[in-house]
């Protein structure tokens, strides 16, 4: 870990890996807030794999990447938030075509592409060691743009979560928070690709965030915990994949989960304490 | 002053059988009705259909004088439990002031009135000492008075309860009651129940609802009328006034 940290200090594209890292973890806590409490993880696994489809069909236009992908993503958010929204009980089928569809489109063009020479495995799983400015600020703009929607929403895109009924009957739109929400889980989606690729970036979303629903009462301690544990678990990963020379996306995710099986042993541990104490 | 709501001939079906057939209501200002019948009958549909989440099939629909999906503001609704997840992460006054959406500014936060009033309504509903507790961790009668206290927040002209004492002990639905029947002194109130025997203490009428509508004076409720709803002869258990342990029919 000392190496990793004086590796640090001196070089450029570990500073940018961390950054990245750090912005990843605010993007994650908040929109992944929502994702775990909302329950729509499938959804969100569904956006993101989409997005291969916009990938692999800029590429064969020699368009930039990146506007493939939000632009993939967020027609992808709509289809499923308006199946999800009207016609219900085809949710699960349509996510699940439109998951395998988009990921299908995507290898399609990108293997029609002249000049093959796209590294597909960094989409999937993540490369980010080749995290450049140019995405830094990408990323940071997304999560200002991301923090100020849901600090100026936030009311209503709780109460949609718990209760949407009773949302609908308070005058709430629906159906518009409700696409505002997959929308932000698909631009939060784009700015991961480059950490830990569309398809482990469900884990980014749901780990930390279920970690903190464990122990806070509220979805904005919610919100604030799984930031923290992001950022931490991300900083954590970075410093073993750079000593052990592992995948950086892949280890990321191992130290996520591994610190979400500790936290539900702990979470029983402290129930069954504060049971005994309500017995006693 | 038109009557609060105003059901004509109103019919409803999802995709089979009708629920709701040819039903018509008046309930006036001021009035405190209690809607029995037997699970499945229609109750949660009616009361769905007045406010607006449901349209009918034929027939109209007037809350207020209003479209029901215009007046449902000024309504306030106490669903049945399973509306939403009790480990959801809020807090019992955060869930209270959900009552304020509608009326708490579109954007941030609750303002400082959001607050007074959520925090009256939790006094009223006693429900004020766990004010910061976590959903999950209340009992059924607590969450009924959360419930409760949410639906009083949006200052309500017209109050809808659905089986507002379902799951809960026989001394806190007394309870329950008698804060409704406060209620009522300055909102109509209509409540869905099972429990004919006891509702009949404290509304003035009962409509039947069984796909058709039947009202009554709470007088007039005999055996012979509950065994029609039901379709059989329902055994009564008559509830001594201040005594709990009696049954439900």
């Amino acid at each position: 870990m000392i190496e990793f940290l004086s590796a640090l200090l001196t070089q450029g594209f570990l500073q940018n890996a961390l950054m990245a890292a750090l912005l990843a973890s605010v993007g994650c806590g908040i929109i992944g807030s929502f994702v775990v409490v909302k329950r729509i993880g499938y959804l969100a696994g569904g956006i993101a794999h989409t997005i291969l489809a916009g990938l692999g069909i800029a590429y064969y236009m020699g368009a930039d990447p990146r506007t493939g992908a939000l632009v993939a993503a967020i027609v992808a958010a709509l289809i499923i938030g308006g199946v999800s929204l009207r016609y219900k009980q085809h949710e699960d089928i349509v996510i699940g075509a439109l998951w395998a569809v988009g990921m299908a489109t995507g290898i399609v063009f990108i293997s029609q592409t002249p000049g093959y020479n796209v590294d597909l495995m960094s989409y999937l799983f993540g490369n980010i060691l080749m995290v450049s400015r140019t995405d830094l600020y990408i990323m940071a703009g997304l999560d200002v743009a991301v923090a100020a929607l849901v600090a100026l929403f936030y009311k209503q895109i709780v109460a949609i979560c718990f209760d949407e009924e009773f949302a609908r009957i308070r005058g709430v739109n629906v159906g518009a928070i409700y696409l505002l929400l997959l929308c932000m889980v698909a631009v939060t989606v784009v700015s991961l690709i480059q950490v830990v690729g569309l398809i482990l970036v469900i884990a980014l979303f749901t780990l930390p965030a279920a970690i903190a629903g464990e122990f806070v009462g509220s979805v904005a301690a919610m919100i604030v915990v799984a930031c923290v544990l992001g950022a931490v678990f991300g900083f954590i990963g970075l410093g073993v994949s750079y000593a052990s020379n592992l995948p950086s996306g892949a280890t990321i995710i191992l130290v996520a989960g591994l610190a979400y099986l500790i936290s539900l042993a702990i979470a029983r541990i402290v129930r069954r304490k504060i049971l005994r104490q309500l017995a006693n | 002053m038109s009557p609060v709501i105003e059901l004509h001939d109103v019919s409803f079906r999802y995709d089979g059988p009708m629920i709701l057939e040819d039903v018509s209501l008046t309930v006036e200002q001021g009035e405190f009705l209690g809607v029995v019948g037997p699970n499945g009958g229609g109750k949660t549909t009616l009361l769905k259909l007045i406010l607006g989440l449901l349209d009918p099939v034929e027939g109209n629909i007037r809350v207020m004088g209003r479209a029901p999906s215009e007046a449902r503001r000024a309504v306030g609704y106490v669903p049945q439990f399973a509306t939403f997840r009790r480990d959801f992460p809020i807090s019992v006054e955060e869930t209270v002031l959900l009552g304020r959406l509608g009326l708490a500014p579109m954007f941030g936060g609750y303002s400082k009135a959001d607050r007074e009033a959520a925090r009256c309504a939790m006094a009223e509903s006693e429900g004020l000492e766990f004010r910061n507790r976590s959903l999950s961790t209340l009992s059924g009668g607590e969450l009924q008075r959360v419930l409760i206290a949410r639906a009083l927040a949006t200052d309500p002209k017209l109050l809808l309860l659905d089986e507002p004492t379902a799951n809960i002990d026989l001394r806190v639905e007394k309870d329950i009651f008698d804060l409704l029947k406060q209620i009522n002194a300055r909102a109509t109130i209509v409540v869905v129940s099972h429990d004919i025997g006891f509702i009949s203490r404290y509304v003035q009428r009962v409509a039947c609802l069984n796909r058709t509508l039947i009202c009554h004076t709470t007088s007039e409720i005999t055996g012979e009328v509950i065994a029609d709803l039901y379709g059989r002869p329902v055994r009564i258990v008559r509830h001594a006034a201040q005594a709990p342990g009696g049954g439900g029919p």
